[in-house]
């Protein structure tokens, strides 16, 4: 399912974490996968910890650092449909 | 406008490299929460029932702030852990506090109920103690008739529940002889394995265990076998400003009472978690010192010619020898079996007779000729004053087990 600005996602419950020196390290159990994720990506992250929209996500990254509010939801649109892909992020009912 | 990339991938190992800025800082913990166990088995290191189990709530708190020390990686252990009544309530607050938790058990109370659950928590991994695949060698091990039956049945509920199990068992003289069977019979179950050639001195510094050791042909043959190891056996760097081990350091490590050790070998107390895991593992005068030894700190090794082939063990030391911090026999031994790993034939090693060393204990200089020398242990004042700083490196009943210098410089120079 493609994810769209209405979209709202959450950390998925079979992940484990941490924020290390300001980046977030992600653990997807059933791949037995390691991320990490920048700056950008953590404050993201640290979003999703709550049912989020994916537009507010995109809101929030605009208050945050110096980006345009359409290339803010590009991003994060591509962000957020690639951590559900790989089961770092649910997308709530 | 800035377009970034919000994601890398890489090693666990590499990420703490990278991301912490303390290298010490804790990625990873263990928690004994259970002192007790429903096995006896020969070999274990434990010695159960004398340290006391703290509480549910007790265990939240510390579990709580090791996720704010930023500890990801979480181990539960026992003794056995499941045998606790509140086993299942500790792991799901670990998972809740979004930990990645493996669990060591042996098996035995491993209801499918019990595996289910856990697999709906995503726990990443369960290592299962399982000492061979014949069910009468395993059981004489445990002295629990019928404990094989469980504890494959555990295994079995749990890959069915979708949890990782690796399979795993020390070599002993009394299982050592069937590694292969044993390998096809876990890769048969569709677990993982893993084999360790090491066993340990009780923690009570009992060395009854030692009896248990393989010999040097067959510790040569595991080590040697690819389906055990996929690493070629290396010379270390032998630099001197190494640390000698991880204790003290990435790993924080919680017995059942709550008492904070350097790691699950050494009983040296590093502070009680009860009383602050943070201020103890920042403040605890014995973890800094461990966690600041290096070679350039061990008398003897430090000089020694086999130092690149060496991984001696404090706890061994202390056990073995009455010095944390000097060369015990066991370790020379064994720095002389990853010798002939890396070169394919054991070093010759020549006896000082006028220091009265026969060889089996190093140091040793390297000659030209390619052979070893022992040479003198060389102990100074800065080791005495470490050793009378910190009682935990010469416990005082297992002193002078090593004074073989009849010069008085070596250990009985104290």
């Amino acid at each position: 399912m493609k994810l769209g600005p209405s979209s709202v996602v959450h950390q998925a419950s079979r992940i484990a974490s941490r924020v290390i020196e300001g980046q977030a390290v992600v653990i997807v159990m059933d791949e037995q996968r390691l991320h990490t994720l920048n700056g950008v990506g953590t404050f993201v992250w640290t979003q999703a910890e709550k049912p989020v929209e994916v537009s507010q996500l995109a809101e929030r990254l605009c208050s945050e650092y110096e980006v345009t509010s359409e290339q803010a939801l590009t991003d994060v649109l591509a962000f957020t449909d690639e951590l559900v892909r790989l089961g770092a992020l649910e997308v709530s009912e | 406008m800035t377009t970034v990339s919000f994601r890398s991938k890489t090693s666990a190992a590499s990420l703490i490299a990278r991301l912490k800025k303390d290298e010490h800082a804790p990625m990873s913990a263990m928690i004994e929460i259970a002192d007790r166990c429903n096995e006896v088995c020969v070999h274990c290191y434990q010695v159960q029932g004398q340290k006391g189990e703290i509480s549910t709530g007790e265990w939240k708190t510390i579990l709580d702030e090791l996720a704010e020390m930023g500890v990801l990686f979480l181990t539960i252990s026992g003794g056995e852990a499941t045998l606790r009544k509140d086993f299942l309530e500790l792991v799901e607050h670990a998972r809740k506090r979004r930990f990645a938790v493996k669990v060591f058990t042996n098996g035995l109370t491993m209801t499918r109920e019990l595996a289910a659950r856990l697999g709906e928590l995503a726990v990443q991994e369960v290592q299962i103690s399982l000492y061979s695949h014949r069910a009468e060698v395993h059981d004489a091990i445990t002295r629990v008739p019928g404990s094989w039956e469980r504890t494959v049945s555990g295994a079995r509920h749990l890959m069915d529940a979708g949890c990782k199990v690796v399979l795993k068992s020390p070599l002993m003289s009394v299982n050592a002889g069937e590694v292969d069977a044993y390998i096809d019979f876990v890769s048969r179950l569709g677990a993982d394995y893993m084999m360790d050639p090491h066993i340990d001195p009780r923690e009570d510094g009992d060395r009854e265990t030692e009896a248990l050791r393989i010999d040097d042909a067959t510790y040569l043959r595991a080590r040697r076998n690819p389906r055990l190891t996929t690493a070629v056996a290396k010379k270390g760097d032998g630099k001197l400003d190494r640390s000698l081990c991880g204790a003290c350091s990435g790993n924080v490590h919680v017995e059942a009472n709550g008492e904070m050790r350097p790691c699950t070998q050494l009983t040296v107390p590093v502070g009680n978690a009860l009383e602050g895991v943070r201020e103890a593992w920042e403040r605890n005068a014995d973890g800094a010192a461990i966690r600041s030894l290096t070679w350039a700190e061990v008398h003897g090794c430090r000089e020694c010619d086999l130092r690149p082939y060496c991984s001696r063990c404090f706890a061994n030391a202390q056990v073995e020898a009455g010095d944390a911090l000097g060369p015990y026999e066991n370790a020379c031994h064994r720095a002389k079996l990853q010798y002939e790993l890396v070169h394919g034939s054991a070093p010759r090693i020549e006896p000082a007779p006028e220091l009265r060393r026969d060889g089996t204990i190093g140091p040793y200089r390297e000659g030209a000729d390619g052979g070893f020398r022992c040479i003198e242990d060389v102990v100074t004042e800065a080791d005495r004053a470490r050793a009378r700083r910190y009682g935990w490196i010469r416990p005082a009943e297992r002193l002078v087990q090593l004074g073989r210098s009849p010069s008085g410089v070596g250990l009985r120079g104290d």
